[in-house]
């Protein structure tokens, strides 16, 4: 059954995935204002057709999709070259010292560890879901863990966090 | 390498990622907009303001550049609009097909994550479809939605029928990423595709659809044709230039990406005219590339202790005919020595699989002029690489290690790598589905180069190969262009893994046999004079004579392939004067 978007049915849609496109947006651009935009490029990007999808799975494959794209795009941008420092990034928030540790370690992994980290452990997708959006094999997933996980773990330690 | 504990998420370290996402929620107003449908200006910066500038510029020469475009197109429309008459010796007009009015192209980049576990060049994906596209929204009824699709298929399996159409119920894993495909060619382009199987002979294309075709009312927008038999189609004058399609407002197709067979339909397109196109689409592209099967009980029971791991000979590069007849050769001698007489090193036979030797070797039939893009055939006998070819070939098969079957057919070879009778056999991928009935241990490997100076490992697709052509008086152009790219790029990121899993033994789970697939994969090519063959009068016999002797096939029939490449290449300069 195709699922296609009413007026009613944004709010829902907009309160299910707003927290995943929010942080996997500033994840990925390590910049507060970078990610209001990319955010707002995919919810209007969203609305403006009359999207169907086939189902659940698919519009939050599309979004999350849609959303490392606007990343990409905005990142590539020269002029976008500029970014906060990571000091800057967490002071955005308000966590505990521990978190804002564990936090900057994340946001300082390559993303080809950051991303697959931040689907896995903080959006929650399982590992299959994960590598298909990522485009990458199960076992590359895996491996990517694997490897970000250490790498964290790696600068926590170094920053004498140990979690 | 991976540890499966780095997947649990109850650890320290996970846990506390998982409670920082809990804390990283969006602004509460950035919320109310997104729900409102309306952006929120709040925090416009320079950059954004320079963006949206440039933006807005490149909005205005849009518009500009549409405007001026469109009443081109209609001074030619109005001029044209009289010459309907589609028997005609001059190339097709453009017809005035439902116009489709593409929106700029500003669908975000795909995402580069990937790295380089994909096959190939993961971030060239679909890069010719504007993100809005979907015929869904033009008002066109159900026919106007609808591609309609020509086949034909051969008597050996289904591949064809099988790249377009999946089963209702169930099924492999092929069966449903091909559901999911057309699926989501229905919820994005809002097309639906509609499969007919035109003829159950190669041949037969021509034979069934040729009057239509020529009378202009023939009822389908793509033909897929199996090539061989199929591409001489293209003469009659009615088939697309696949490669700009942009009067037609379709300029969907994006020859360069790499789920198109790249260096093949180049070899195969004729003064820079795309006629026919194939790629990851057709499972024949992928079923029928020429490669090297290599079992891999044999080899670890005579070889691997002193020679090292196969797949380590490909990696370094020095996967070469010589070292495959070492290999073979050694093979068979330990085998005699330990009473297992029925052993041998290579087997083939000198039919099909010929084809993929000589292409691995990077032989060449007709050469292009780099500029006029003019063809010549090479035949020279006494050219280095012939008889470097022969050479080899004779110390691969010369050997008591190799036997030669003569079936034409290619099933007793194949009953003899499958019983584990073979150390090595090359031929078509989809052989493979016969070696998993009988649980043959065995891993797939590129075709051997020439020698060690070749830089890259080359193959060849079987001339069974589906290629894909769009009709020129179609009333769907645009979606057919459309249905094609979008068909073959999804087809390149889900179908493909899943065939080409069920056809080599731990594809997804090793790193080196997919690298094997890979490299086999970014050497297909062909050569215009093969793949127009049966224009030209079977040149493919060149090679498939090869038991002959190469002198003797050359001498007895170079005149006549230069008379018929002249003449035919004279056919195809008729449809392109300029």
């Amino acid at each position: 059954m195709d699922l296609k978007q009413t007026l009613d049915d944004r709010e829902k849609i907009v309160e299910l995935y707003s927290a995943t496109v929010w942080r996997i947006a500033f994840a990925r651009t390590r910049r507060e204002d970078a990610a209001e935009e990319v955010f707002q490029e995919v919810f209007l990007r969203l609305f403006k057709k009359d999207r169907t999808f086939r189902e659940e799975e698919h519009r939050k494959a599309w979004i999350i999709r849609t959303t490392l794209n606007y990343c990409k795009q905005y990142m590539t941008a020269a002029f976008q070259s500029n970014t906060l420092s990571l000091d800057e990034v967490s002071e955005t928030l308000s966590l505990t010292e521990e978190k804002k540790g564990v936090l900057e370690a994340l946001l300082r992994l390559p993303a080809q560890y950051r991303i697959p980290i931040q689907l896995y452990f903080i959006e929650g997708f399982d590992a299959d879901t994960c590598a298909q959006i990522l485009n990458l094999r199960p076992g590359a997933f895996r491996t990517r863990i694997s490897r970000g996980k250490a790498m964290l773990k790696e600068i926590l330690k170094g920053e004498g966090i140990y979690v | 390498m991976f540890d499966e504990k780095d997947l649990d998420r109850t650890d320290a370290l996970s846990q506390c990622l998982t409670e920082i996402g809990g804390e990283m929620l969006p602004p509460p107003d950035l919320v109310k907009a997104a729900k409102a449908g309306v952006r929120l200006h709040r925090r416009v910066r320079t950059a954004t303001h320079i963006r949206r500038f440039t933006g807005a510029v490149a909005l205005y020469a849009a518009c500009v550049a549409l405007l001026l475009g469109s009443v081109f197109v209609l001074a030619y429309v109005f001029e044209n609009v009289q010459s309907t008459s589609p028997v005609s010796t001059t190339p097709p007009i453009p017809p005035t097909s439902t116009t489709v009015t593409t929106q700029p192209p500003d669908s975000p980049p795909p995402e580069t994550e990937s790295g380089p576990e994909y096959p190939i060049r993961p971030d060239h994906f679909l890069e010719k479809i504007p993100d809005d596209l979907n015929f869904a929204n033009m008002g066109l009824d159900e026919a106007g939605l609808t591609v309609r699709i020509a086949y034909v298929e051969g008597t050996k399996g289904v591949y064809t029928k099988r790249s377009f159409q999946a089963d209702v119920v169930g099924g492999t894993l092929v069966n449903n990423a091909t559901k999911d495909r057309n699926q989501l060619l229905k919820d994005q382009l809002g097309l639906q595709i509609s499969a007919t199987m035109v003829s159950d002979r190669i041949t037969g294309m021509q034979d069934e659809l040729g009057a239509e075709l020529a009378a202009g009312n023939c009822p389908y927008d793509i033909l897929a044709g199996y090539q061989y038999f199929g591409v001489g189609i293209a003469q009659m004058g009615y088939m697309l230039d696949l490669s700009d399609l942009s009067s037609y407002d379709a300029d969907f197709i994006d020859l360069s990406a790499p789920y198109w067979a790249n260096a093949y339909n180049e070899a195969m397109s004729y003064k820079g005219t795309y006629y026919w196109i194939t790629g990851d689409i057709a499972l024949r592209y992928l079923g029928s590339a020429y490669c090297t099967f290599v079992n891999n009980e044999l080899y670890d029971t005579y070889l691997s202790a002193e020679y090292g791991p196969i797949f380590d000979w490909v990696k370094k590069g020095d996967w070469t005919m010589d070292q495959m007849a070492v290999l073979a050769a050694e093979c068979y001698t330990r085998a005699q020595a330990n009473q297992a007489t029925d052993i041998y090193g290579f087997g083939y036979e000198p039919n099909d699989s010929m084809d993929g030797l000589f292409f691995g070797a990077g032989m060449k039939l007709t050469q292009r002029d780099r500029d006029t893009k003019a063809l010549t055939l090479i035949l020279d006998q006494t050219d280095e690489t012939y008889q470097a070819f022969t050479n080899q070939w004779l110390a691969l098969t010369g050997g008591e290690g190799s036997k030669r079957y003569s079936d034409m057919d290619g099933e007793a070879v194949m009953g003899a790598f499958a019983r584990g009778n073979l150390l090595f056999t090359t031929n078509q991928l989809h052989y493979a589905d016969y070696y998993k009935v009988f649980e043959t241990d065995y891993s797939v490997l590129p075709m051997p180069k020439l020698n060690a100076d070749q830089k890259d490992y080359l193959t060849t697709i079987h001339n069974s190969c589906t290629v894909f052509g769009i009709y020129a008086f179609s009333p769907r152009i645009p979606q057919a262009a459309a249905a094609l790219e979008f068909l073959c790029a999804h087809s390149g990121r889900s179908v493909r893994e899943h065939f080409l899993d069920s056809l080599v033994p731990d594809y997804k789970d090793s790193a080196s046999q997919a690298e094997m697939i890979d490299l086999l994969y970014q050497g297909v090519t062909t050569d215009f004079a093969v793949v127009w063959g049966h224009s030209t009068d079977a040149i493919i016999d060149l090679f498939r004579d090869y038991k002959k002797g190469v002198d003797n096939t050359v001498s007895r029939n170079r005149k006549k392939w230069l008379d018929n490449l002249d003449k035919f290449t004279q056919s195809l300069d008729q449809l392109n004067p300029t």
